[in-house]
């Protein structure tokens, strides 16, 4: 099936891209985000500009995949790139709670042994 | 105290502890009347209680800032044991289920068989209190998924009362699980070639409070641990150089 995008799909997907490509640029510069988080997060607006601005290309995909509708290419990639997007998050979370974990038990030891430290001290004076 | 008193034991107890302060100073009175002698090492795991001013009163005790669980925090208390030098560790729980007076017989269970890890088990030749049918049945589960997948059987795969020396604790001061750790680390000690031993103690109930796993928990439990135990059995070939 031919995808032609109407004139009102083609300004709200403009608006769209513009207006969320620009608040995760500010964030990606205040390091709020990291480049692999702007380029995964900017797809959600990509992926459907380019059905919108590339419907050939769109139409294309479609036929090659042998679904009926565009959408569903869309919705398809999207997924895909947020799957891939929630692994790396869950990858990086369980690598941080192990961090996490070392550091507090060290922070625990050190603390131990720094009171260990201070109680010989005051006991070394005392004599 | 005497000199000789301030030298090191050659066992370190862990206490890992978590709003126990109603149980603490008495399972640290009883060891301190122990005819032997031993260090202990209490690790609170960021309790909301008075835990850490009642055993620091009467042991040196680690005050972790957040709670770890009992993974984190035991695993702390291994570190401190590897780190020290100690030739056993021994891990006694803050709620005062294992009793004192049980601890001489894992440590001579592994001076004579020199196993790795010693294992205080509820259904070993020695009457004990004995927990629910459904903890029951769910460690039978537990016990026949060890011995399906790492080929040993063990009694009490639960049990947390349990003695490791140097190669366990080289083992488990770096790569201890925070969940579930008993019956896992059991796969994880097979799975690497250290020696198991069980032996018969009398636990008790627990003294005050209540227990984290009931109910419905209990299956969750039982599903997660055996699917770790799996785990542990698939991931055995590697990091062998214990």
């Amino acid at each position: 099936m031919e995808y032609r995008p109407t004139t009102n799909t083609v300004i709200f997907m403009s608006l769209f891209l513009a207006g969320y490509l620009a608040i995760l640029l500010r964030n990606t510069l205040r390091r709020s985000l990291d480049i692999y988080d702007f380029f995964m997060l900017s797809s959600l607006a990509l992926v459907p500009g380019t059905a919108v601005f590339a419907p050939s290309l769109t139409s294309r995909l479609t036929h090659m995949v042998g679904v009926e509708f565009p959408l569903v290419i869309i919705f398809g990639a999207l997924q895909f790139i947020a799957f891939l997007y929630l692994y790396r998050l869950v990858v990086k979370t369980n690598a941080q709670a192990r961090v996490i974990t070392s550091l507090t038990q060290e922070a625990g030891l050190l603390r131990h042994e720094l009171d260990t430290l201070r109680k010989g001290a005051a006991e070394g004076r005392d004599k | 105290m005497a000199e000789a008193d301030k030298q090191q034991s050659s066992v370190l107890l862990v206490i890992p502890c978590f709003n126990e302060a109603a149980n603490i100073g008495g399972l640290l009175g009883e060891i301190a009347a122990l005819p032997e002698r031993y260090d202990t090492l209490v690790i609170d795991d960021g309790s909301t209680d008075r835990t850490f001013e009642e055993a620091s009163q009467r042991s040196p005790t680690v005050r972790l800032p957040h709670n770890l669980g009992i993974g984190g925090c035991l695993q702390t208390g291994l570190i401190y044991a590897h780190r020290k030098g100690y030739e056993y560790c021994i891990q006694v729980d803050g709620d005062g289920q294992h009793p004192p007076a049980e601890i001489a017989k894992l440590v001579a269970a592994a001076r004579t068989s020199g196993a790795n890890l010693v294992i205080g088990s509820r259904f070993c030749d020695v009457q004990s209190f004995r927990s629910t049918f459904s903890r029951r049945v769910g460690i039978a589960l537990i016990s026949k998924t060890l011995r399906w997948l790492c080929g040993q059987t063990v009694l009490d795969p639960t049990s947390g009362f349990r003695l490791m020396d140097r190669s366990a604790l080289a083992l488990f001061s770096r790569d201890y699980p925070a969940d579930f750790p008993e019956p896992i680390t059991l796969a994880k000690a097979m799975t690497r070639g250290l020696r198991l031993q069980e032996v018969g103690v009398r636990m008790r109930e627990r003294q005050h409070g209540t227990s984290s796993i009931g109910g419905l928990k209990n299956v969750a439990y039982i599903v997660r641990v055996i699917s770790y135990i799996a785990l542990a059995r698939l991931n055995g070939g590697r990091d062998r150089g214990v």
